[in-house]
């Protein structure tokens, strides 16, 4: 390999046949005088603009249509296939090293005639980044080299996971959740398709080493909330973001709630009798109606006193390591709103009292249940109370600007569009090139991977397998080729 | 069942090129002749030439004649001959790919292609890089002259800078005479004319090969792609811009001056085989009067794709057998990498003392 150009932070390298180099592989261009070093990052491999090539190729074409043979007794067309099929590695400038360090790059151009140009291992980039540290999660294979990150590199970070349907976001996302559980950490997931539910089997469907530290709450039916235990504030957080309640009718409610509160008598059955008989206009009665009926008939709240389980108390129990998952599958719309206001709500208010230290929250297309203030809350005052974001989504648009900005790190999978790279390149910490050229051409379950867990050097990793029954199952139709389409 | 009728079909001759070409003992000769000459270029410096560095395999030998009277030219109406004919088209180049300290690198290619049952096959030599040095030369000419063409006879190699043309001209020679031996009632196509030069080994060795081809009776059609032949100041391929196509102008011989010392060899026509500015100068063995001619010819126009008025089986013996860039870096890489010569670029003196001035347009560029 040659150094060939700088344009910028972008250095073009040649390449011949031998030298193969794959798109985002990184080389370390050495120039042995100074005893200094370029970290460069493939992000593209483009032909050499050789002159005389489109000669050769239409005199192949013509050979093409033409049978013959090559008398070549010195063998030089193996020379011109070597030139023909030389490539020009465009790269972009990541990092310098200095005996070995890393130091800051300014602007230093190793010698382009004595310069050696090498491959630089996924290993030995770590090591100079000073990767994994001490809680390693090994994340999958980046070049042949195992890669591994550092758990301590999402705790209070705020993750995106995203690519299009299907290249691997939840399986990344699922390895992650039982890596922090390794390290003892408490995670939440707000699991909208019931995909995380078999997160404690293996594949094979026996019970994994997790299965004791998932806890599996389905709301209406394993979890449900008897209303003496919810907060005014929560309870007025459903009430106007979740079921969009007016101003004149949330204060009737506020002074229904505190009047019920005064007498120590908060019940489902209690707050519609008190809707009926309370002093008020009939249009606010009537808008105090219909969200009571939409409280009641969600089947969340209830006033049985025993055999369900309150989330105050499952946190309890993954205070050690664990996983509570959220499942809103089959949740209408308006109840998984008013379900996330409740944990959102409820995971605030122990954190702000101390009794819950932090918590990773995992956010299965939170753009689906979460409304608009939420995000800006998760990001900052939440973070800061220690609730640790990551959200998963296939729709990076829906995510906004300002939370991108405040995104730490992002794990990027395949994506097509050119919109949705470009949504993710304005974000991401690095050159919206790296994203576009790199992100596009990803095969399923490879991911790149940027942010303050690479320390900015962008990884392409090829997420690795998980023991673990990954899907709910999915009723097809095609179950077995030649089955009848009508029962017998 | 009775057979009552057969079309009677004549079968196109085939033939084995390769196995012709090692039976002549070609991968010994040549290559040795060319190993030879590079081994002592060994740790030398190759000086690339950066300009004019592909060579235009243009007829070299053509010389300017200048007829005098336009009187002179009788013009013929081609009509395609039906007749299945084996079409052979026969082209070398060579190119200078940089220079020593004590001589110039040149490269030579040669193709032989034939059409056969409606399909194009080739054989191509090369590329054969030579050394060309002062101490060398005389060796290297007189060697592949005797081995290739079998002249015996000694003589003096020309200057190093002319024996690009000479070599390659030995290589083309050598070709030519292996297609004229190979067939039979056929057409051989060649690249340029055909005027000998006493001081080449033309002199010799076209006759023999006209004399050769007629005895197989196959006929000999040398293309060239721009002439020299002037008529009162005007080049003759511009006389038949008037004609219909497909036509040839025949230029008398009787008003073609002395050469001296260039002997021309066969008659001199201009063609014109499609509307347009492609029209060729075409020379055509003296010793074939003008019916056998337009017979070659219409049966050429019959037998061969003529794309842009010019026969393709010649075109492909062309396309097949020049350089390109890329094949030149080829080369460079493979002398430097064989025989650790070291590639330093030229310096342009033009450039050094004029800069952007006197460049030609290259300096407006």
């Amino acid at each position: 390999m040659r150094l060939y150009k700088k344009e910028g932070d972008t250095i073009k390298i040649l390449s011949f046949p031998g030298e193969e180099v794959e798109k985002g592989e990184y080389l370390i261009i050495e120039d042995g005088e100074s005893g200094r070093g370029l970290i460069v990052q493939v992000i593209d491999v483009q032909f050499a603009n050789i002159p005389g090539v489109l000669e050769e190729l239409l005199r192949n074409s013509a050979k093409e249509l033409t049978y013959g043979e090559d008398i070549d007794p010195l063998g030089i067309s193996s020379h011109v296939a070597y030139i023909e099929d030389a490539r020009v590695l465009i790269c972009k400038i990541r990092g310098a090293v200095e005996d070995g360090r890393l130091c800051v790059y300014r602007s230093w151009l190793p010698s382009r005639f004595k310069s050696i140009i090498r491959r630089l291992s996924i290993n030995r980039l770590m090591f100079i980044l000073g990767l994994p540290g001490e809680l390693p999660i090994e994340v999958g294979e980046a070049y042949s080299s195992k890669f591994i990150l550092n758990a301590k590199d999402l705790d209070g970070k705020l993750n995106i996971i995203t690519g299009k349907k299907g290249t691997g976001k939840s399986h990344l996302s699922k390895l992650l959740v039982l890596s922090l559980v390794d390290y003892g950490a408490p995670v939440v997931v707000l699991d909208i398709n019931g995909e995380y539910i078999n997160l404690g089997f293996k594949k094979n469907g026996e019970k994994n080493e997790y299965y004791n530290k998932i806890l599996i709450l389905t709301p209406s039916e394993n979890f449900k909330v008897n209303l003496a235990e919810t907060s005014l504030k929560i309870m007025m957080d459903i009430m106007v973001y979740a079921l969009e309640l007016p101003g004149t009718s949330a204060r009737e409610f506020q002074r229904i709630w505190v009047y019920l509160k005064s007498k120590d008598t908060i019940s489902l059955a209690k707050l519609g009798e008190a809707i009926r008989s309370w002093k008020c206009n009939e249009r606010v009665r009537d808008a105090l109606f219909s969200r009571y009926y939409t409280l009641v008939n969600s089947g969340f709240f209830t006033d049985e006193e025993n055999g369900f389980i309150s989330f105050e108390e499952a946190l309890k129990t993954i205070s050690c390591g664990g996983v509570i998952v959220i499942n809103l599958r089959n949740q209408s719309s308006t109840n998984r709103r008013i379900i996330v206001e409740y944990i959102l709500g409820k995971l605030t208010s122990l954190l702000s009292s101390k009794k819950l230290k932090a918590i990773f929250l995992f956010a299965e297309e939170a753009h689906l249940y979460l409304r608009e203030t939420y995000w800006d809350d998760l990001v900052t005052r939440m973070r800061h109370l220690g609730i640790f974001t990551t959200f998963i989504t296939n729709q990076p648009d829906t995510i906004r600007d300002g939370i991108y900005r405040q995104v730490d790190n992002i794990f990027l999978f395949n994506f097509t569009s050119d919109r949705d790279l470009e949504v993710i390149s304005r974000a991401a910490r690095i050159d919206s090139e790296t994203v576009r050229l790199i992100a596009k051409e990803l095969p399923p379950h490879y991911c790149l991977v940027l942010g303050y867990v690479v320390k900015d050097f962008p990884v392409v990793v090829k997420i690795r397998e998980l023991d673990v029954k990954t899907m709910g199952e999915t009723r097809l139709f095609f179950t077995e080729v030649g089955a009848s389409v009508y029962a017998s | 069942m009775l057979l009552i009728d057969q079309v009677n079909y004549s079968s196109t001759p085939t033939y084995n090129f390769p196995s012709l070409l090692e039976d002549h003992g070609f991968s010994e000769k040549l290559i040795e002749a060319s190993v030879i000459s590079l081994e002592s270029i060994t740790g030398k410096k190759l000086r690339l030439y950066v300009e004019d560095s592909i060579s235009s395999d243009e007829d070299i030998t053509e010389a300017t004649i200048t007829v005098n009277s336009i009187e002179q030219f009788k013009v013929y109406t081609l009509k395609p001959i039906r007749e299945p004919t084996s079409v052979v088209g026969v082209d070398t180049s060579s190119i200078k790919i940089g220079e020593t300290e004590n001589g110039i690198i040149y490269a030579f290619r040669g193709t032989i292609v034939w059409r056969s049952f409606n399909n194009y096959k080739y054989i191509r030599i090369g590329p054969l890089p030579f050394h060309i040095t002062e101490e060398n030369k005389n060796d290297i000419y007189n060697t592949l002259k005797r081995y290739y063409l079998g002249l015996n006879f000694s003589r003096g190699a020309p200057n190093v800078t002319v024996m690009q043309s000479r070599i390659c001209s030995l290589l083309e020679y050598w070709l030519q005479k292996i297609a004229c031996r190979m067939v039979k009632n056929s057409l051989i196509l060649w690249d340029g004319s055909l005027i000998a030069n006493p001081g080449d080994c033309s002199s010799i060795v076209l006759p023999d090969l006209l004399k050769f081809s007629r005895r197989k009776s196959n006929v000999i059609l040398a293309f060239s792609k721009v002439s020299k032949l002037r008529v009162l100041g005007k080049y003759i391929t511009d006389l038949v811009f008037g004609f219909k196509p497909p036509c040839l102008l025949e230029v008398r011989e009787n008003s073609i001056p002395s050469l001296n010392p260039l002997k021309i060899l066969g008659r001199i026509y201009v063609a014109k085989f499609i509307e347009g500015p492609f029209i060729f100068r075409l020379d055509v063995d003296k010793n074939l009067d003008s019916e056998e001619v337009l017979c070659a010819v219409g049966k050429l126009i019959w037998n061969d794709l003529m794309f842009q008025g010019y026969p393709e089986t010649l075109r492909l013996a062309h396309i097949l057998s020049t350089f390109t860039a890329t094949e030149v870096m080829a080369i460079q890489k493979f002398i430097s990498e064989t025989y650790g010569l070291k590639i330093v670029a030229k310096p342009d003196i033009r450039k050094l003392l004029f800069g952007p001035y006197g460049t030609g347009l290259e300096g407006l560029t």
